[in-house]
């Protein structure tokens, strides 16, 4: 019996075994199918079949290249059908690092990295606006809601009142924008924070680096993908403004409160406008809801392609993002932009599985157009104008036209106030509402790889940017009132072209030790040109079509231009040179230690100030590696330090040189011969020279950790820092008897100190329901530490609002841009009130106060109100920012919600011009002030704004402005999994709500005010009529096929 | 293998330090420097037309606290004016401070003026391709235009910093009283000397030698009635007395070619003929005529601050006559509305007459006073 079983085993050699290997998108192609322990194996082949002959008893090893390996023992089947699950393990996590790569768990800086795929799901027309949810420690604050404006972006604080941005490298080439990028065009985004990740960009690291790499070719299948959708917005919100009824009630208290009588509105206005007011047929003109644009569209449409063998790879994509502005109707705002790109790399030479030489480039072209409406000062901002007019105003006259002079004449209201005007037809005639932005970019890189032997690589990249710029707007003619008038129409037109270059060159070799000494070694030199470019610009009036804007070219104009309309110059190239090198070390994977050194040369300075260096190191250690650790549920725990120095270059050109000012315009005269319109030409000497200026140096230390839990799936991630940046570049102060513009001085420092922490906890129950949860939080303190005039004081603009004195400034002791007011402490409810206050000694802000007067406190107590009891009442830098993302995936359906919050800022509001114009529209606040005894203790009695209680700043106008924004809440589904046959691998459909919910106490449209309305750049948080983030509904297809 | 690869990056490394300097220099395409200017004639003359350009951008950047609209509104004959919102104005008038450092925009400038001065006085004599005459001719208004701006300065703060040199010096002292005064009228006796006594091209806008005679006048009543001191010494040594002032007066009087005009009334522009005769004119029927009608000479203007209509809200503020805007009377423009301020233009109504000069001005039975109809 045994023998003849025996023989029977004997003879069941050679199982055949067949079966299909799938992955989730369909076949699996040419993946391995072994007998485990020997060299008998397979591919399987354009459908996923396979077939073995192998022995019995024996396992099935299949798998593949970015697949998690399956073993599956033969036994008694025969056929298998196997489904390859996508391995991300397995290939060790991989971050950006200057000028490289390096595995995630060895990275001993501080960096985040944020997946362009992450970005997409977001849906918005700017990257930066995507990372606002996952970046701790950087702050991206919008500085307009206005379609095609950018993000004031600080990472660790603000470092400097000069340029405070970081540096963007985009694949490599330095300067880029990320605006240009579509968030489809991106595979990551790694942000460097802290001195020793920056260190390698040396003379511009000290603000912090973006690294952007666009999605580059990968071998295998060849996958197409569109991402497409359709959106409308809305403005999240509208200040509610007084209707005309509303508006002649309140001016009639002003009035009288200001001691005269109530307005004779029937003696005033015309007639038929008074009566309709009065029987109801016309409230009123809402000039917000009039230049609100509703379900302004938003559209983005994006296809790419990756693909490739282990040769030769290459990623392709097109994509096109228009985007309405929710303001400015007729003459919305309107951005459209279109990416193309195409990356692709080829291995020239392969020896033993060896790339010896590999050719790459990276090409990456846009097109953007964009035209926008007034969004600066009150002067210039067409929100402000529509908060301001009066609602008594028709919007349009008896012709069925806008309302222009003879209308608003009619009315009456010039009486009252002869500026009384139609904003909308201001908004329709002015350039603001003609105007049109091109511009196109041109990124080329090419790249050369040269691997002599294994690990030992030069690279050599060069680098070609070019820039294109077109700019026109038009004036019409029209007659509003006698001061807002344009009897000539006018076009004015310009054009820039230019182009950098930049050569970078690395040595990079990896090598190992006595087996568990492993070094990453690299050295480097940039070389880089930037700065060749002309401008040229014209203007013209006249034009022979008149007050079309179709036809409004300076070719086409009939009047004689003037000097001043012409202008032209050259960008005015400048360079940078450097050499860097570093040395990653680290033993087992265990401890890590890091140096690097860079020095760099700015043609900013005058010779014998260029060159700066730069070290850093840093420090880390995995203490899970560690033999003795043995805490059940913690996987992975990394300490790590790091210490470095950066530079910030910066400043503008040939303030080492006392210049002598050579503008047309700028310093002529008329001296009368030849007529009113001839002037000569003046020349001075503007600006005193500061040889010795040199770089702003950024100093940081960083001490933090990374650690995974429980089977990695909850990561932390903590850091805290300190960054002291010194030397920075100020107008230095000069005594007013210099006779000229101070020069940039190394002369100030600034501390920002803070903490960030990340958690994030991803899970998958079964296949088919998983979930991540992640939460960010960052606290920052800003405070400058000196300001090398006596004062220490940098002044900030007055008359941020017609006529009040300075409002913000950067001082030793305090935050940048703090809001420098004076201090209130209620109102006077009484006389009583007042009698004890001045008996108590305190001063009063006039002789003689009045109920309903506010109580400025005398904070040194010296019996006088004045700009010693000034101090700091509000700060625009947020101390805290916050960041959620919630995602579930359950049978095919993905639900996730994005938010981030900003808190412990203030916001100087102001919609009025209160201190110039009592006739200004009010909003229904105008209800909350001071109308009796106990009626408020905030807001003081109303009266014109030029009296004391108004014109003076206070904190009345400055406002908390924390906020926490729903950024996005999406419901998809793929429809894949019903649609099985379907040509597509992924068939997601969406809807998508964006900005759905924005919880804050803040009065105003939008609490994120990340810009100064058009003053200083180092000021934010200045509200005159913020241009909001609009509220956007869309809907959107993902396919891939 | 790899060591060629070192050495060659070594070699690519030291090249490159080596043509580093060099590759980082750049050149200023937008500015000349204080090196090479100036060079020519017309640099030189380019360098005085800027300090002219002081006059009305330091007007148009400063309008309510430049010399003088401050000088008319601290005096008895106005008051402050101007809007319920505009404090400085009418801190002006009652020497009272609005804000913080209310004049030090206006300080600044000036000394913008003077600085231009002083590097036209030291350097215009190198210039090569410049006659001797017109070297005098331009250095001498640079005296003038920096005595001008001395005087103003003095004037209104006192004590200040008086450099007379281009180099920007920190620790320069304040100079006041006859130390001060005398360093002006040094100023202006230079331009005298300087300047030839035949005029050319009148009413161009350049000062002349007469100006200049006529400012020391001015300068020398201000600084002897206000000091109590007779004589002068200037700081090269010459003495400025009441003889010598009186000699220079009287040869501007004499000989400059200034005369007045008939009627005060033609000096003003509301005279001119487009408006002087119009039914709504409160001065049609009495025989005025503009003494600038048609571009024509005013023979009283000697020193004359010029504005053109190349303003934009720009850097070329300054060239639009701001004076005017601020002074003109406060009320409707539309002729036809009640409180038009036709013929005078519409302004912001700074420095209206004050009631008491009014007064005064009826009782000396000076011309008869015309009241516009009120707006209201």
């Amino acid at each position: 019996m045994i023998a003849l079983m025996i023989g029977v085993a004997a003879m069941a050699q050679n199982v055949k075994v067949t079966g299909t290997v799938t992955d989730a998108l369909g076949p699996a192609i040419g993946m391995s199918v072994v007998e485990q322990g020997t060299t008998n194996g397979t591919i399987t082949d354009m459908d996923g079949h396979f077939e073995l002959l192998v022995a019995p008893g024996a396992t099935l090893e299949i798998g593949g290249i970015g697949y998690k390996t399956q073993l599956i023992p033969v036994g008694d089947r025969t056929v298998f059908d196997v489904v390859l699950e996508e391995d991300n393990e397995l290939l060790d996590e991989v971050v950006v690092v200057g000028y490289g790569t390096q595995k995630k768990k060895l990275v001993t800086g501080s960096t985040i990295q944020v997946k362009g795929d992450d970005l997409v799901k977001l849906n918005s027309t700017n990257a930066l606006g995507a990372m606002q949810s996952s970046s701790p420690g950087v702050q991206i604050m919008q500085t307009s809601g206005q379609p095609g404006e950018g993000f004031n972006v600080a990472i660790r604080g603000m470092g400097t009142t000069g340029d405070f941005a970081p540096l963007y490298v985009i694949d490599g080439v330095t300067g880029g924008s990320i605006s240009s990028l579509n968030a489809s065009d991106i595979e990551s985004i790694d942000i460097l924070k802290d001195a020793a990740s920056c260190a390698i960009y040396g003379a511009r690291g000290a603000n912090g680096v973006v690294l952007i790499t666009t999605k580059q070719g990968k071998a295998g299948k060849y996958q197409v993908t569109y991402d497409g959708y359709f959106g409308w917005q809305n403005s999240p919100t509208m200040v509610e403004l007084l209707d005309a009824k509303q508006y002649m009630a309140v001016e009639n208290m002003v009035s009288v409160n200001n001691g005269g009588s109530p307005i004779d509105w029937a003696g005033i206005l015309d007639a038929d406008l008074y009566n309709s007011i009065q029987n109801g047929s016309f409230t009123g003109t809402n000039w917000l809801e009039t230049i609100h644009n509703p379900n302004a569209p938003i559209s983005n449409h994006a296809v790419n392609i990756v693909g490739g063998s282990e040769l030769s790879k290459f990623s392709a994509g097109i994509s096109y993002t228009g985007q309405e502005g929710i303001f400015g109707y007729p003459c919305q705002s309107d951005y459209k932009r279109t990416t193309v790109r195409l990356n692709s790399d080829h291995v020239l030479l392969r020896k033993d599985d060896l790339d010896v030489i590999t050719f790459g480039e990276n090409m990456t072209y846009v097109y953007s157009v964009k035209q926008g409406i007034g969004i600066g000062n009150q002067y210039w901002n067409d929100i402000s104008n529509a908060l301001r007019a009066n609602p008594i105003v028709p919007l349009y006259g008896a012709d069925g036209e806008y309302s222009d002079f003879d209308d608003l004449q009619k009315t009456g209201l010039w009486t009252l106030n002869s500026y009384t005007n139609n904003p909308v037809l201001a908004l329709v005639k002015s350039s603001r509402g003609n105007n049109n932005s091109q511009s196109h970019g041109l990124n080329l890189s090419a790249h050369l790889l040269v691997q002599p032997v294994k690990d030992l690589v030069w690279r050599s990249q060069f680098n070609f940017k070019q820039s294109a710029s077109s700019y026109r707007q038009y004036g019409m003619t029209y007659q509003a009132t006698n001061y807002d008038f344009s009897s000539t129409d006018a076009v004015s037109q310009n054009a820039s072209v230019g182009w950098q270059w930049s050569w970078e060159n690395t040595v990079n070799y990896k090598f190992t030790l006595a087996e568990n000494h492993h070094f990453d070694a690299l050295v480097g030199s940039t070389i880089e040109k930037n700065g060749f470019g002309e401008s040229v610009g014209a203007g013209n009036s006249n034009g022979a079509w008149p007050n079309q804007w179709k036809y409004a070219y300076v070719g086409n104009m009939t009047g004689t231009p003037t000097i001043s309309d012409i202008s032209g110059s050259t960008w005015g190239d400048w360079g940078l040179a450097s050499f860097f090198g570093r040395v990653n070390y680290d033993y087992a994977e265990k401890y890590m230690l890091s140096l690097i050194l860079r020095r760099d040369g700015s043609s900013n300075f005058a010779r014998g100030h260029r060159w700066g260096t730069f070290p850093s190191i840093s420090a880390g250690w995995v203490i899970t590696n560690e033999d003795w650790f043995d805490f059940k549920g913690v996987d992975f725990l990394k300490l790590r330090g790091s210490w470095g120095q950066n530079g910030n270059c910066n400043v503008s050109n040939f303030q080492y040189l006392a210049t002598v000012n050579l503008t047309a315009d700028d310093g002529g005269y008329a001296f009368g011969h030849g007529g009113l319109s001839v002037y000569d030409q003046g020349i001075y000497a503007d600006t005193l020279a500061n040889e010795d200026i040199t770089w702003e140096t950024s100093e940081q230390i960083d001490l933090g950790f990374d650690a995974r839990f429980f089977r990695s799936r909850l990561n932390a991630t903590f850091d805290w820092y300190r960054k002291a940046t010194k030397d920075w570049l100020v107008n230095a102060p000069v005594m007013g008897h210099f006779g000229a513009n101070a020069p940039y001085i190394n002369g100030g420092d600034v501390v920002n100190k803070g903490v960030e922490f990340a958690l994030n906890w991803n899970d998958a129950i079964n296949p088919d329901f998983s979930y991540n949860i992640g939460v960010n939080f960052a606290h920052n303190t800003n405070e400058v530490t000196r300001i090398a005039n006596d004062e220490g004081i940098i002044h900030g603009q007055g008359s941020v609002v017609q006529g009040i004195a300075e409002l913000y400034r950067a001082q030793v002791g305090y935050p940048i841009g703090y809001f420098w007011t004076y201090k209130t402490d209620g109102v006077f409810q009484n006389q009583a009130e007042i009698d004890a206050w001045k008996a108590s000694g305190k001063g009063t802000i006039v002789d003689t106060p009045v109920p309903g007067d506010l109580k400025f406190v005398d904070l040194n107590g010296d019996g006088v109100i004045d700009d010693n009891d000034k101090t700091m009442t509000g700060d625009p830098n947020p101390d805290f920012t916050a960041g959620l993302n919630l995602s579930v995936y359950f049978h095919g359906f993905d639900f996730a919600v994005s938010g981030y919050g900003m808190f412990g800022q203030q916001v100087f509001r102001a919609l009025r011009r209160y201190s110039d114009s009592q006739w200004d529209n009010y909003t229904t606040e105008v209800y909350n002030f001071w109308h009796g005894e106990g009626t408020t203790n905030k807001y003081p009695r109303l009266v014109p704004g030029t009296n004391y209680n108004y014109i003076n700043n206070s904190d009345i106008f400055v406002e908390d402005a924390d906020f926490f924004r729903i950024q996005t809440i999406t419901l998809g589904y793929d429809f894949k999994r019903i649609w099985k046959n379907a040509p597509f691998g992924q068939c997601r459909f969406y809807v998508q709500g964006q900005n759905l919910f924005c919880f804050t106490k803040y009065k105003g449209m939008d609490p994120e005010v990340g810009s100064s309305a058009g003053f200083d750049s180092w000021a934010k948080g200045i509200d005159l009529g913020f241009y909001p983030q609009a509220r956007t509904v869309l809907v959107g297809l993902n396919l891939k096929f | 293998m790899k060591k060629i690869i070192y050495i060659a990056a070594a070699a690519a490394m030291t090249l490159s330090l080596a043509s580093c300097e060099k590759f980082l220099d750049t050149t200023n395409y937008w500015s000349k420097t204080t090196e090479d200017v100036p060079a020519t004639a017309a640099d030189a003359e380019a360098l005085v037309t800027g300090i002219y350009n002081n006059l009305n951008v330091s007007i148009g950047n400063n309008v309510h606290v430049n010399h003088f609209l401050w000088s008319e509104a601290a005096s008895d004959d106005c008051l402050g004016g101007g809007g319920t919102n505009d404090q400085t104005m009418q801190a002006e008038d009652l020497m009272l401070n609005f804000g913080s450092d209310m004049y030090n925009n206006f300080y600044v400038d000036r000394y913008k003026g003077i600085a231009r001065a002083n590097m036209a006085i030291a350097t215009i004599g190198n210039v090569e391709d410049l006659s001797e005459t017109r070297k005098n001719q331009l250095i001498g208004e640079a005296y003038f235009l920096r005595a001008w701006f001395y005087y103003e300065l003095g004037s209104m703060f006192g004590n200040i910093p008086m450099p007379v040199t281009p180099a920007a010096d920190a620790t320069a002292p304040q100079v006041s009283g006859e130390a001060f005064w005398g360093q002006v009228l040094e100023d202006c006796k230079n331009s005298i000397d300087l300047m030839p006594s035949t005029v050319t091209d009148r009413g161009n806008g350049h000062v002349d030698k007469y100006c200049a005679e006529a400012l020391l006048g001015r300068v020398y009543l201000f600084a002897s009635g206000f000091l109590g001191v007779e004589s002068f010494t200037t700081p090269d040594g010459s003495t400025i007395d009441k003889s010598y002032v009186g000699k220079q007066i009287s040869d501007c009087v004499n000989n400059s070619g200034y005369s007045l005009v008939s009627d005060y009334h033609n000096l003003w522009a509301y005279t001119n003929r487009c408006s002087v005769e119009d039914e709504l004119s409160p001065y049609k029927g009495r025989g005025y005529k503009w003494a600038e009608d048609d571009g024509a000479t005013n023979p009283e203007a000697m020193f004359v601050i010029k504005f053109n209509t190349q303003p934009s809200w720009s850097t070329t503020i300054g060239y639009a006559n701001q004076t005017a805007l601020f002074l003109g009377v406060r009320g409707q423009s539309d002729i036809t509305s009640k409180g038009s301020t036709f013929p005078f233009g519409t302004g912001w109504g700074m420095c209206p007459v004050s009631p008491q000069l009014v007064k005064d001005w009826e009782a000396a039975e000076m011309m008869p006073v015309v009241r516009l109809p009120s707006s209201r």
